[in-house]
């Protein structure tokens, strides 16, 4: 460390700032590129080639994956370490970390593409990678954190700017998230099963998915909003004190939100509540963030006419703000209702990714390539181009899902004859009626990627032949004042935390009981507010200089935000988690999967069948009258991974058990259209050709045992006796019905377990009635 | 009234106030403040060609990792300045 009393220039490294921009928009590209592909497929069945690895199920998993991890992931690295250096006034803590964090992620990103279109998956969505790959993801994620903090720990600027608190808070919310989400145990160095199962791990899953857009494509995004936007604009943040909202409030509340994934399905009613409710609270902060970032442009409107950049960053910042604003609204349990498991979905996740995301980056980059390279901007009209290009691929895109999505659910929805009967019985009539909005998307995200292409070229032609450079800083080290350190008591101690801990146990007070404890939970609330503010009214200087205090000290400030982003899931987890599971049966148990079904429903987790059909008849009529009874949360307590879904390209399969014959299953694998006419559903000719892997059963078997589920004592022998028995069965059955095939072809134990979906359960009693 | 005690008191009191205030603003200048804080992200910089001396020369007081050693200060004192 610097000995106080002295100047110093510091040249940053911005080298690896370089690096992670580069490999940001060769991975963002190749995602995009991938996204136009399956979208395609979407409408044309053909475009799935008939080959494994380029069929649906398993390239959006690596769409996904590559958007979120490889182009804003390295997007985000090379702006939190930009900015980082400049706002601590320090370099980054170990050129060895910094290069071992590159590296690291990119290999990650490599091992991801390949494995995912081979189908190693868990069967998470956005959690798909395999195990080793996620250990790998998590010690890089540390290596970040071990860099970024010890660069804090040697900074020269005492004062945490509003960046550096939600980069501390992405990168301790991401390592729990990733962490809780990602517990498994391998049944082989390329397989393994999730330690939650059916209701845990729909709630686990939706709490990392969720907050995986808050704290992966959102807090990192707003720090750097609030680094580069002022820096652009040439004039600092709107409100300083805002931002102070914006933050703690944001971090705190959207943490709560994710059960709103799970809305009208088996999930417990109070939990839906809450994350309804959270999800609707987040209006605000998130409000308060996106007209913070505007009107950090008084005065400089006139600058958007000629300004790129800026650009890019003012519709990317209203993009947030539109997402934000149609997040909460679909949270809502009725409008959910509609568009839950529709197109609707997507265009609010494209508003976000290709609008607020890929905006943000597009500015970013634009901004660091000229002064990364001291060499002006190629093109101004290029880049202005980019943008106009783009802007109209988003609104065809988003434009589209949006008319696709509520067209589909109110056809979904409709009923006749005084609500006794279904409009459109056949869920094709409702995928044949939005096909010209599902081929507008394509046009639509097609025309964006051009717009990306375009931005490559103009960044090439600006690095082209030009010299690398690092920006320097001169620097006062300042005496470090042992008085301003805010130690363990006055981290705890101190008006704002008190408030904000009663607050919080008052409110869970009154959420979580009923009769004249309810009540005084919320009179007790209603007091916690009101003393709160007389408090702040009257000794408000006090907050102010507890909170300036705070920004000089780096731990006590990342334990604060720890325990405010951990609040919100512990009190929805771990009820959940820690009750046992028959408990939370309805009046349904599940049974087990015979060793066949299970080899099929791993082929069903390989293939990413999740991806287009749900396992979750709603409590919602008009799912129970297309699908047939609402799904119990029993039925699904064995289900490692749980595969409920969250869109439906094709139908709900949770009763789709016994509804057709083993022959209708052969065929509509081998092509789906030979059943269902104009069916946008792959074929599948390698499940005919693709031998079971008999021999993995009994480790898997074995690792789901350990996981709590009911499998009987069975043997290895066994195992394979009873497997190779059943799929002898299910052979001669096809046989009967003119099918030939060997009875250990994958297709066969994909047609046992369809056909037990719906079937294994008995009454929750503990009688030994049959399955219905 | 005399002119000359009266300028001396009020000198002196503005004197005491500047001791005063400045005092205080040394002690709180270690403290955080809104109004500063948002003007962090408009520091000036400049930029220096990558793969410059000082990172292949293995000196860190150039990245800002250790106070300016001697020998820089001897050899290169526009790089490397002190108070």
């Amino acid at each position: 460390m610097n000995p106080p009393g002295q100047k110093t220039t510091i040249e940053f490294n911005d080298r690896i700032v370089r690096q992670f921009m580069l490999a940001s928009i060769l991975w963002g590209a190749v995602g995009m590129l991938v996204g136009v592909l399956i979208a395609t497929q979407l409408n044309f069945w053909q475009a799935n080639f008939a080959t494994s690895f380029l069929t649906f199920g398993r390239l959006r998993p690596l769409h996904t994956n590559a958007v979120i991890f490889a182009f804003v992931g390295n997007m985000m690295f090379a702006g939190v370490y930009y900015s980082t250096q400049r706002l601590v006034k320090a370099r980054l803590a170990s050129d060895f970390l910094s290069n071992l964090h590159f590296w690291g992620w990119q290999l990650i990103i490599v091992a991801a593409a390949i494995t995912l279109p081979l189908g190693l998956t868990r069967g998470k969505e956005y959690a798909e990678l395999i195990w080793p790959i996620d250990i790998a993801v998590a010690f890089i994620w540390v290596v970040f954190a071990v860099n970024f903090f010890w660069t804090l720990a040697r900074r020269n600027e005492k004062s945490l700017y509003v960046a550096i608190w939600f980069y501390i808070a992405t990168i301790i919310t991401v390592a729990m998230l990733y962490i809780v989400n990602h517990l498994s145990v391998p049944t082989s160095l390329l397989h393994s099963y999730p330690v939650f199962g059916g209701v845990q791990d729909a709630l686990v899953q939706w709490w990392y998915g969720h907050n995986a857009v808050a704290f992966f494509l959102t807090t990192p995004i707003l720090g750097i909003m609030y680094y580069f936007l002022p820096k652009a604009a040439e004039r600092p943040v709107y409100s300083y004190r805002l931002s102070v909202i914006h933050f703690w409030s944001l971090v705190f509340v959207y943490i709560w939100a994710g059960p709103h994934h799970l809305l009208n399905t088996a999930l417990p009613n109070w939990l839906q509540q809450l994350g309804m409710t959270f999800s609707l609270m987040l209006w605000a902060p998130s409000w308060g963030g996106m007209l913070n970032g505007l009107l950090t442009l008084r005065g400089a409107w006139g600058k958007l006419r000629t300004d790129p950049v800026l650009k890019f960053f003012v519709a990317g910042v209203t993009f947030y703000g539109m997402s934000t604003f149609e997040g909460p609204l679909l949270a809502i349990k009725s409008v959910n209702a509609l568009a839950h498991y529709t197109d609707w979905i997507i265009a609010h996740v494209h508003g976000g990714t290709l609008g607020w995301n890929g905006f943000m980056a597009a500015g970013m980059f634009y901004w660091l390539a000229p002064r990364l390279w001291n060499k002006p901007l190629y093109s101004t009209g290029l880049a202005n181009l980019h943008f106009w290009i783009g802007m109209t691929g988003i609104l065809l895109y988003i434009g589209a899902m949006w008319a696709s999505g509520i067209t589909q659910g109110l056809m979904l929805n409709a009923t006749s004859e005084g609500g006794t009967l279904l409009t459109y019985p056949n869920f094709l009539d409702t995928l044949n009626a939005i096909r010209p909005l599902m081929l507008l998307r394509v046009v639509g995200g097609a025309l964006y990627l051009a717009g990306f292409l375009i931005m490559i070229y103009n960044l090439g032609r600006t690095i082209r032949g030009a010299a690398p450079v690092n920006g320097t800083m001169e620097v006062y080290v300042e005496p470090p004042a042992a008085a301003d350190r805010l130690g363990v008591t006055g981290t705890f101690l101190n008006a704002p935390v008190l408030f904000s801990v009663l607050g919080l146990a008052i409110t869970c007070l009154w959420l979580f009981t009923s009769g004249w404890v309810n009540l005084l939970g919320f009179f007790g609330l209603a007091l916690c507010v009101l003393l709160a503010i007389g408090h702040f009214e009257s000794r408000g200087t006090a907050w102010g200089d507890w909170y300036d205090k705070l920004l000089i000290n780096a731990l006590p400030f990342t334990v604060l935000v720890f325990l405010a982003v951990a609040a919100g899931g512990l009190i929805q987890i771990i009820p959940m988690i820690t009750i046992d599971r028959r408990l939370q049966t309805e009046d349904r148990v599940a049974t087990v999967y015979t060793p066949l079904e299970l080899a099929g429903r791993d082929l069903y987790v390989r293939e990413g069948c999740y991806l287009c059909h749900s396992q979750m008849i709603r409590t919602l009529v008009p799912d129970v009258m297309r699908y047939g009874d609402y799904s119990r949360l029993g039925e699904s307590i064995w289900d490692h991974p749980f595969q409920w879904g969250s869109k439906r390209n094709g139908p709900d399969l949770a009763r789709v058990g016994g509804k057709y014959n083993d022959a209708w299953h052969f065929d509509h694998l081998q092509n789906p259209r030979q059943i269902s006419v104009g069916s946008n559903m792959p074929t599948y000719p390698w499940l005919f050709t693709g031998t079971i892997d008999f021999g993995a059963l009994p480790a898997k078997i074995r690792v789901q045992k350990m996981l709590g589920v009911p499998f009987p004592n069975w043997s290895p022998a066994l195992i394979d006796t009873l497997a190779r028995g059943q799929a002898r069965d299910i052979a001669k059955d096809l046989q009967a019905q003119g099918r030939y095939v060997a009875p250990d072809r994958e297709i066969v134990a994909l047609i046992a377990y369809l056909q037990s979906l719906g079937k294994k359960w008995e009454p929750a009693t503990g009688t030994t009635a049959a399955s219905p | 009234m005399s002119v000359i005690p009266l300028t001396v008191s009020l000198s002196l009191g503005l004197v005491f106030i500047f001791v005063a205030l400045f005092w205080r603003e040394q002690r709180g200048r270690h403290r955080a403040s809104p109004e500063r804080d948002s003007l962090l992200p408009l520091a000036e910089e400049q930029p220096r060609a990558a793969g410059h001396a000082p990172a292949a020369a293995g000196c860190g007081c150039e990245r800002g990792e250790h106070p300016p050693c001697a020998g820089c200060r001897r050899e290169r004192p526009d790089a490397v300045t002190t108070l």
